[in-house]
């Protein structure tokens, strides 16, 4: 706290016109308190009455520093958002796009995720490859005819069965004889 | 929207992955190893079958709608051995049993895996004293056409044999 001749010499500066902005504010600060000298009785009512005027204009000043704040957040946040959007917008665009590509892949190959069971051709030859596959398949021919032959005997048993369709019509017809 | 796309990207590597054959896994492990000989054919070379002109209406029918033949050939490995080292190991329950063939001490058993009414996979196990192997052949297989191939083969001379049974 400085003494009363520090604020004598403050408040001579104000008069003057020479105090600077802390001083005021010293000034204001010490004449907000109750024991003041009776001295200073007059001072401390222009005070009073400085401040509420001079925390307005104070409160201006911090109103438009606010002010400039906000336009500088605003932006700050405009340019924020812009590239929060780019970045959605590129990560859903990266995102489409391999899709697109591993759907193309996929489609023309569909073995390539199956590395593990990609086979090569055992053949470079067609004419080589071609015989072998004839004798796998003669191979899988013949012996399907084998097990289908055996069962030739019960075709046959059916076509036996169609001749006495003719026995089944007689049959019909000689309930009506009754 | 990111967990979206990476689901249907999971959907659809997935579905793809899971057209793999259980027979592949095996072919995939044994193929060149000692003992087995493998034999792969592809679409690809099925393409190239036109440049071989042998005219077979019959093969090329059958062909066209193939994907691939696997052959799978035990070569100095027991019929045990064979049993334990691949039929086990084949998931024979996702396939439906069409016939067995048993001859000359060779049983010849054919497995389709059908889907939709058509059949996408062929699988045949033979096991025995002569033979041990398996045959997968995958594409859109039409039994009558595999029938109708050893039908149409035409072996010099064997038509005589049907003249010696017109003159008894």
């Amino acid at each position: 706290m400085k003494n009363l001749q520090e604020i004598n010499k403050l408040l001579a500066k104000f008069y003057n016109g020479e105090s600077s902005k802390d001083d005021e504010l010293y000034l204001i600060k010490f004449f907000r308190k109750e024991n003041i000298p009776d001295e200073l009785n007059a001072d401390k009512e222009l005070f009073l009455y400085l401040k509420d005027q001079k925390y307005r204009s104070l409160q201006n000043n911090d109103l438009s520093e606010k002010i400039w704040q906000n336009i500088q957040n605003t932006e700050k946040k405009k340019k924020h958002r812009i590239r929060r959007d780019l970045s959605v917008l590129s990560g859903i665009a990266a995102s489409i796009l391999i899709f697109i590509i591993s759907f193309h892949m996929l489609h023309n190959n569909p073995n390539i995720f199956n590395n593990e069971y990609k086979f090569e051709d055992t053949y470079t030859n067609p004419e080589l490859a071609y015989l072998e596959t004839k004798q796998a398949l003669l191979y899988i021919s013949e012996k399907f005819n084998k097990g289908t032959e055996q069962l030739k005997p019960i075709a046959k048993f059916n076509d036996g069965i169609e001749e006495l369709e003719p026995i089944n019509q007689y049959n019909k017809g000689s309930k009506y004889f009754k | 929207m990111k967990k979206i796309l990476l689901n249907v990207f999971i959907l659809i590597v997935g579905g793809v992955s899971a057209q793999n054959s259980p027979v592949d896994k095996l072919f995939d492990k044994y193929s060149g190893q000692k003992g087995y000989t493998s034999v792969y054919i592809s679409s690809y070379m099925f393409s190239m079958f036109s440049e071989v002109e042998y005219d077979d209406k019959e093969m090329d029918d059958l062909v066209n709608n193939l994907k691939s033949i696997k052959i799978l050939a035990a070569d100095d490995i027991s019929t045990a051995q064979f049993k334990k080292d691949i039929v086990k190991k084949l998931p024979l329950s996702d396939y439906k049993e069409l016939m067995v063939v048993k001859e000359e001490g060779d049983n010849v058993t054919f497995l389709i895996n059908e889907k939709n009414g058509r059949i996408g996979e062929l699988l045949i196990i033979t096991e025995g004293e002569n033979d041990n192997a398996i045959i997968c052949i995958q594409g859109n297989i039409d039994l009558k056409n595999i029938s109708k191939l050893s039908k149409s083969v035409k072996i010099e001379g064997l038509e005589h044999l049907e003249d010696i049974e017109n003159k008894k």
